[in-house]
């Protein structure tokens, strides 16, 4: 569904990725792990368009969408869920959620996009209760259930989070992991999903790559990069349990 | 102090404030999304006056239909600039952005003055010259159409940012660019229309006011800085507090003018603005802090 070849990204002349070959199947959820600036935020704002990659190439479903723009991206049914949510603050639960359906916003869609609101209403409850409150006023876990709602407005196929547990109590993530899984089966969607959190994000992936300075260094099922020496060394420390 | 005549005052600042308010919205629409105050905000003021003028004398339009047409050759404007001198310099910092704005506008003062020459001239009133009287003062049927006019900008303008989802989109790409475009947003489309409606908001502020305090190719100097006053006074990035900014600032001016001195009339803007920085820097119904990313 998704892959990436040889895909070197530069932030000026340093440079964040160096030949990252990987790939998506239809409903998998891949992790990407890998420790601070390992180069994991890069590669999903190269996946979804925010950024050029020097080389190499992307395709999603069969499409070449290297030098696609976000906007694009998007509406071709892949959709990112920003590192550190970058929910709208000011604006009200229920517009970030319209806003999410941008991409697919016709004339006469009005009555479809509502009743996807409430489904996301009927799936993460508390933002119901706070449907008229502005964004910024939500709890980190809220807001994480609201970028990730607001993802979903755009109906995608496959979505990219970036760190869902970042900041979170280990309750909080466990209910936002059971969230991810859950998706895959109600909606059947693809999830590559990035964490420092290794240990929960490879319990409920079928499949993991671990990053490190910009490289893939390890690739493999969930279950045995779980058993894996190195990667509980490096990754699977007592701290980082959840 | 008399009752009519400080109504008299009070009548000729809430005009002249309306059409500061006009100018500090546009100001405030094209920072929000492009984080930039735009210099030629007050060309847009110009425009709207002098097209209407000379539309009707060219094209012999009656004066709604080119009030109409000047507010859309003015949009046309704003669009020209935003594709032909903004879009191209994208990505450059916000001051040298600023600076561009500053030679937009100096090329449309000077493209005005070769155009139109460096007379004065006037719009008719819409209805007329015959004063009303209220209480002993005289207001001009011209004002009421101000006063009306800019109020049915900003309730169109409020309608748009709070019931459409492309005056949402644009918020939200004032809030979160990267996360805009992560909607779906285009955000450079989203630039373009910002620069269009304060170009329209403009052009109808200058048209409105033509007939007042007459028109000629450089007004848009001193209705830009008086419009860029009023958006610090109301409070940078609130398009609602730089309305009512150009208001206090007009009705204060005008006060200041008939009680104190007219001839410090102008500067009264910029000492007001200057005071109220001092004591409150996020001006008067500003967040504390505008913060852009
Ligand atoms: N805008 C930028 N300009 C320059 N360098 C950048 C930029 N963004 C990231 N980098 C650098 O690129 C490398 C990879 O960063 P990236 O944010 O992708 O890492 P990450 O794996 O997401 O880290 P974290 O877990 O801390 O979020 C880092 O060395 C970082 O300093
Ligand atoms: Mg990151």
């Amino acid at each position: 569904m998704l892959t990436l070849k040889n895909v070197d990204v530069h932030y000026g002349r340093i440079q964040a990725a160096k030949r990252v070959s990987l790939h998506v199947d239809p409903g998998e959820i891949v992790a990407l792990i890998g420790g601070n600036g390992a180069g994991k935020t890069t590669l999903l704002c190269t996946i979804s368009g925010l950024i050029r990659p020097s080389t190499g190439s992307v395709t999603f479903a069969g499409a070449d969408i290297t030098r696609h723009s976000p906007e694009r991206i998007v509406a071709q049914g892949l959709s990112h869920v920003p590192e550190g949510r970058l929910v709208f603050a000011p604006l009200s639960v229920a517009d970030n959620l319209l806003l999410g359906s941008y991409s697919r916003h016709k004339f006469g869609q009005g009555q479809a996009i509502e009743a996807d609101i409430s489904a996301i209403y009927d799936m993460f409850p508390v933002l119901g209760e706070r449907r008229n409150q502005p964004a910024g006023t939500l709890s980190g876990g809220e807001q994480q259930m609201l970028s990730i709602g607001r993802a979903l407005m755009a109906k995608p196929r496959l979505l990219l989070l970036d760190e869902p547990s970042m900041g979170l109590a280990p309750n909080i993530t466990r209910d936002i992991f059971r969230h991810v899984v859950s998706l895959r089966e109600s909606l059947g969607l693809t999830v590559l999903l990035v964490e420092q959190n290794a240990r929960s994000a490879l319990k409920i992936a079928d499949r993991g790559y671990v990053l490190e300075t910009g490289r893939v260094i390890l690739q493999g099922q969930a279950a045995e990069l779980l058993a894996n020496r190195d990667v509980q060394r490096a990754y699977l420390g007592r701290d980082l349990d959840a | 102090m008399n009752i009519s005549s400080l109504l008299q005052y009070l009548i000729s600042g809430l005009t002249t404030g309306s059409t500061y308010g006009l100018a500090a919205l546009g100001f405030t629409i094209i920072f929000n999304s492009t984080g930039i105050i735009n210099f030629a905000q007050g060309e847009f003021v110009m425009l709207g006056g002098m097209f209407s003028v000379f539309f009707m004398k060219w094209f012999g339009l009656p004066i709604a239909w080119a009030v109409l047409l000047a507010a859309l050759a003015t949009m046309i404007a704003g669009a020209l600039i935003e594709r032909l001198a903004i879009r191209p310099v994208k990505g450059a910092s916000p001051i040298n952005l600023v600076i561009v704005t500053i030679g937009v506008s100096i090329f449309i003062r000077g493209l005005a003055m070769l155009v139109w020459g460096k007379d004065t001239y006037a719009l008719p009133a819409f209805s007329g010259d015959k004063p009303i009287a209220v209480l002993g003062a005289a207001m001009m049927p011209q004002s009421l159409w101000v006063l009306g006019v800019s109020l049915a900008m900003l309730a169109a303008l409020k309608a748009f940012f709070s019931h459409t989802i492309q005056g949402k989109a644009m918020l939200a790409c004032s809030f979160d660019r990267k996360a805009a475009s992560l909607m779906g947003i285009g955000v450079e489309r989203m630039v373009l229309l910002s620069f269009m409606i304060s170009a329209l908001i403009g052009a109808v502020g200058g048209a409105i006011l033509a007939p007042i305090t007459l028109t000629s190719f450089d007004v848009g100097v001193l209705l830009g800085l008086k419009g860029f006053a009023a958006c610090i006074l109301g409070g940078l990035g609130n398009p609602f507090g730089a309305a009512l900014g150009g208001l206090v600032l007009g009705v204060l001016e005008s006060l200041g003018a008939g009680y104190l001195s007219s001839a410090y009339k102008d500067a009264f803007a910029f000492i007001l603005l200057l005071a109220l920085l001092f004591v409150r820097p996020q001006g008067l119904f500003g967040r504390k802090s505008v913060k852009r990313v």
